[in-house]
Parts: C-alpha cells; structure tokens; sequence
C-alpha cells in the first residue's frame, strides 16, 4: 500500500479494495476524512481513469491560462514555436511590463509537468 | 528572461496559440505491470546563439509509460556535439539511477541495466573507452560518472538512429507534423479521445 500526502490531501494506492477500505475507516476514526472516491483531481492535476490507465492532464489550467492572456481571438496553431524565427536578446522593443511575461512563462512552466511537448519551447523562451 | 522583448511575447503569444489548438493534452500512464525502465538522450549542440551553449533533453519510460523527461540548457559550453550528446547523457543517466533507486525502495524489482539509447555514436564511444583521450580530458568528471555506471551494470547504451530519437521533440523546434507525430510516441494523448470513445462511461 502506498500513501501519498500533501498537507491535508491524501491518495492511496493499491490493489485490493478491502485493505484501502480498512485503513479508510481507520483513519476516519483518527483524524474525520472527507471520502472523495476515485482520485479526479490531486495537486492540480486532473486524473482521467480510462480503459488503458490514468490520463493525467491540467485542462482546468491550460483554459485559465489562455483566457488570461486574451487568447479567445488567436488562431490556434501546430506546433509550439515558429521554426523560422529566430529569438536574440538585442533586437526588439523592451516590453513595458517585464512582470506579464514572466508570469505567463511561469504559468508556462507548471503546465510542462503533464505537458512534454511544452518543455523545450519554455526552455527556449525562459 | 532578464530583459524580455517584443519579439519574445510574440514567441510566448505563439505557444499559447499552440496550446489553444491542443489545451487537453496529457500524459497516460498504462495500467499494465511492466517496471523496466529506458532512457532516451539527445542535445542540439550550440543551440543557444548568443552564448554557443547547447540544450540537452531526455525522456524515460516506465514500461510504456513516460514518467520522466526535461528539456535544459547546459551550464557550460561544449566544444563538439559528442561532448554536448555526453553531457545530456550524464543527465539521464543521474536521473535513472535515481529512479532505479526509487524502484528499489517500493519493493520493486527493475531490470539492469537499463538502455539507453542515444543517436551519437561518439557519445557511446568516449563512454565505453576507459581511456581519457585529448579531447576528453576536460569533461573527465562526466566520463567517471557514467563509466562507473556502465561498469557497475546498471546501464547499457545503445545507438539509435536520429529519426527514432525520442528525445529530438525536447532539443529543438520541429515543424507541426514531426512535433505532433512525437508527442504521439511519447504517450502525450488527447483528453477527448477518451471521452469520446464508447467504452468510456
């Protein structure tokens, strides 16, 4: 059995329903647990229980993200970064608010935790 | 980072315009019991125009499932592409032993040594010849490090060729088609294909 905590956020993990359901009841007599079911939302993350396994994705996040920088009117496109341009630190106007863009960078970079094909363009662009 | 500019918002503006066509991706972790790890390596040598520094990127399988992967650039510069391959390899190779330690810890058993596959041939070379040669003498600390891994069983290295690099996706901008065709292999699945298909309740 394995039991992963944050703060006041606990997930077990094994196979066999009755142990998880004994040390359930245990600990609800200890501490009084809130018994939340199947894990869908731990840490931020999103936990799709499909046929093949768990499908973790953030797509709360993703949304907020991109309704936060007004995106609602940008034509998606393929592939993350524009392979014909070529990024320098001297070329360009400095932005008026520095802060935006690293926050959105920031907000970048915890998507990349269920997000492989983000990682190199927040690499390239941190 | 330190100085951002317009074109670098535009560059931020265009992953967001990315993530917008695909805001539902996601990793999947397979149910099946198949602990054996893998480890995939690759750089871009002097990726970085400015300071000629490279970008070293890995990706790690548990069974069939990607649990592990990073996209970094170098501390320092490397002299010729097998030095920047090595130092991407030292990387995977520190994660991997962690990981395999990791394994151990919750009682399960993983199999050594572990692959990983790499696409530059004279990354494996420097790694499996125990001799410092006059244009390794100066890495000389990654050499030990993952000699003694490969010694002491617990990897084996494998060539691959570039076009079945798994790794590529996380060391430099591909065009729409091999991006998506990568993400693809590494697991990175569409959250609506699952809702959508009839066995989902």
């Amino acid at each position: 059995m394995f039991l992963g905590v944050y703060v006041d956020d606990v997930i077990l993990v094994r196979d066999g329903e009755a142990e998880i359901l004994a040390l359930k009841q245990y600990l609800d007599q200890v501490f009084k647990i809130k018994d939340l079911g199947l894990v869908h939302y731990f840490l931020g993350i999103e936990v799709l229980q499909v046929d093949q396994g768990l499908l973790l994705t953030q797509r709360k996040f993703a949304r907020e993200l991109l309704q936060e920088f007004d995106c609602l009117d940008l034509t998606p496109v393929s592939c993350p970064l524009d392979i014909t341009c070529k990024l320098t630190a001297e070329e360009g106007e400095f932005l008026d608010n520095p802060f935006l863009y690293r926050k959105g960078i920031g907000k970048l970079n915890f998507l990349t935790n269920t997000r492989p094909d983000l990682a190199f363009a927040v690499q390239h662009l941190s | 980072m330190q100085a951002p500019r317009v074109p670098h918002y535009n560059a931020f503006l265009h992953v967001l315009r990315y993530n917008k066509g695909q805001p539902d991706l996601g990793v999947l972790l397979h149910k099946n019991a198949d602990y054996t790890l893998q480890g995939y390596c690759d750089s871009d040598w002097a990726a970085c125009p400015h300071t000629r520094r490279s970008v070293s990127g890995y990706v790690v399988f548990l069974g069939e499932s990607l649990i592990s992967w990073k996209s970094k650039k170098q501390g320092t510069v490397s002299l010729s592409s097998a030095e920047a391959e090595y130092r991407s390899l030292r990387r995977v190779v520190a994660e991997l032993s962690w990981l395999n330690r990791l394994l151990n810890e919750l009682a399960i058993s993983s199999v050594c040594p572990i692959p990983v596959r790499c696409d530059n041939q004279a990354a494996i070379y420097i790694a499996k010849n125990p001799i410092f040669h006059e244009r390794t003498k100066h890495i000389e600390l990654d050499c030990h490090f993952i000699r003694e891994k490969l010694m002491a069983g617990l990897i084996s290295l494998h060539h691959i060729p570039t076009k079945r690099q798994l790794a590529d996706v996380l060391t430099k901008p591909l065009t729409g088609v091999l991006h998506m065709d990568l993400i693809g292999k590494l697991g990175v699945d569409l959250y609506i294909s699952y809702v959508n298909s009839p066995s989902f309740e």
